[in-house]
């Protein structure tokens, strides 16, 4: 997403010090429409995160994670809270859903569901652990420490789809030389992962002409805040851990 | 260019999610027919509130309609009835 920042990055940079941010020097990941923090009226955003914001409303995506560097651990919503604070939990209305899609990554991981910390160090030198740990290694992003702006509650509050944040490397740049291997280490993660959108409910919103329905809204009782939209073929796709639930589609032409 | 939104009726369903596949939910939503009315939304806009309701056709007439075909009848209507602008204000 920030091909400018990649730019000037240093290749093997254990702790990001260069190119977080982009050509205007701004942290993509702090830039997104926050739901408790407001930018204000005249809020502007950055070009990227408009392109991505933009991209992610037209297609109706169901399940996504986002890959960072810097720890090793698999971070789902809320990443903030009213308060703004950190080492509080802060769950979404999909807690429980979202619990098991973070295990699903953590558990095929060889290393990352044992929660252990990363070491810190600086200029190759060790400088202790850093001081946090992870239960199955997962973690809610708020109950880690609070992040407003973030793509992944945007997503999780402004489009279909549900995403968490994945912590892949305690190098915030590895090396070219070790790609290979963050991959051996992730990729039985990401099938199972991706395998998870074979739960909940799917399905079509038609009329009594069977045209189909596009924007229909389907909505989960209990879950209010996450609603669904059908797309144009007015299908929908609903990521649920199995129960029962009542469901209802409503629209407008 | 006038906007308006026909509204269906909502279809509520208790479903069952099984362990390890996805259940298949299909709707079917009718359109709000109202006694002789077809129920209709207009949006907001600078100098008009939304509405929730207004008399256009009668059932027998609307049901088949697409929405080009409403809206041009909604245009005849309001030329001939300017008056029906101002309860939308």
């Amino acid at each position: 997403m920030n091909p400018d920042g990649y730019e000037i990055a240093l290749e093997g940079d254990e702790n990001g010090g260069y190119g977080r941010g982009n050509a205007n020097q701004i942290d993509l990941n702090r830039d997104f429409p926050d739901q408790y923090f407001s930018k204000g009226d005249h809020a502007s955003f950055e070009p990227e995160t408009l392109a991505v914001m933009n991209w992610s409303q037209s297609f109706p995506f169901v399940l996504s994670a986002n890959l960072h560097g810097g720890s090793l651990v698999a971070n789902y919503p809320f990443d903030d809270n009213p308060q703004g604070r950190s080492k509080v939990d802060s769950p979404s209305p999909d807690d429980a859903l979202f619990r098991k899609l973070a295990k699903t990554y953590s558990l095929a991981h060889p290393t990352m569901h044992l929660g252990k910390p990363c070491h810190q160090s600086f200029a190759g030198r060790l400088l202790g652990v850093l001081d946090e740990s992870f239960k199955d290694g997962i973690t809610n992003g708020a109950d880690w420490y609070s992040v407003s702006g973030g793509m992944q509650d945007w997503n999780y509050v402004h489009t279909n789809d549900m995403e968490i944040t994945v912590e892949v490397s305690c190098f915030k740049y590895p090396k070219a030389k070790d790609m290979k291997g963050y991959w051996d280490l992730n990729r039985q993660s990401l099938l199972e992962y991706i395998e998870q959108i074979h739960h909940g409910l799917k399905g079509f919103v038609l009329d009594v002409n069977g045209s189909p329905l596009f924007n229909a809204s389907i909505a989960v009782a209990g879950f209010e805040g996450k609603n669904v939209r059908s797309y144009t073929n007015g299908d929908y796709w609903r990521l649920l851990l199995p129960g029962e639930y009542h469901v209802t589609a409503s629209a407008l032409e | 260019m006038i906007s308006f939104y026909i509204r269906f009726e909502s279809l509520s369903k208790t479903v069952s999610v099984p362990p390890y596949e996805t259940a298949v939910v299909n709707f079917t939503l009718q359109r709000i027919n109202v006694g002789e009315k077809i129920r209709l939304s207009i949006p907001p806009s600078p100098g008009r509130m939304s509405s929730s309701t207004t008399t256009v056709l009668p059932p027998s007439k609307a049901a088949h309609l697409s929405s080009n075909e409403i809206e041009n009848l909604l245009k005849k209507k309001l030329k001939q009835a300017p008056s029906l602008l101002c309860l939308y204000r």
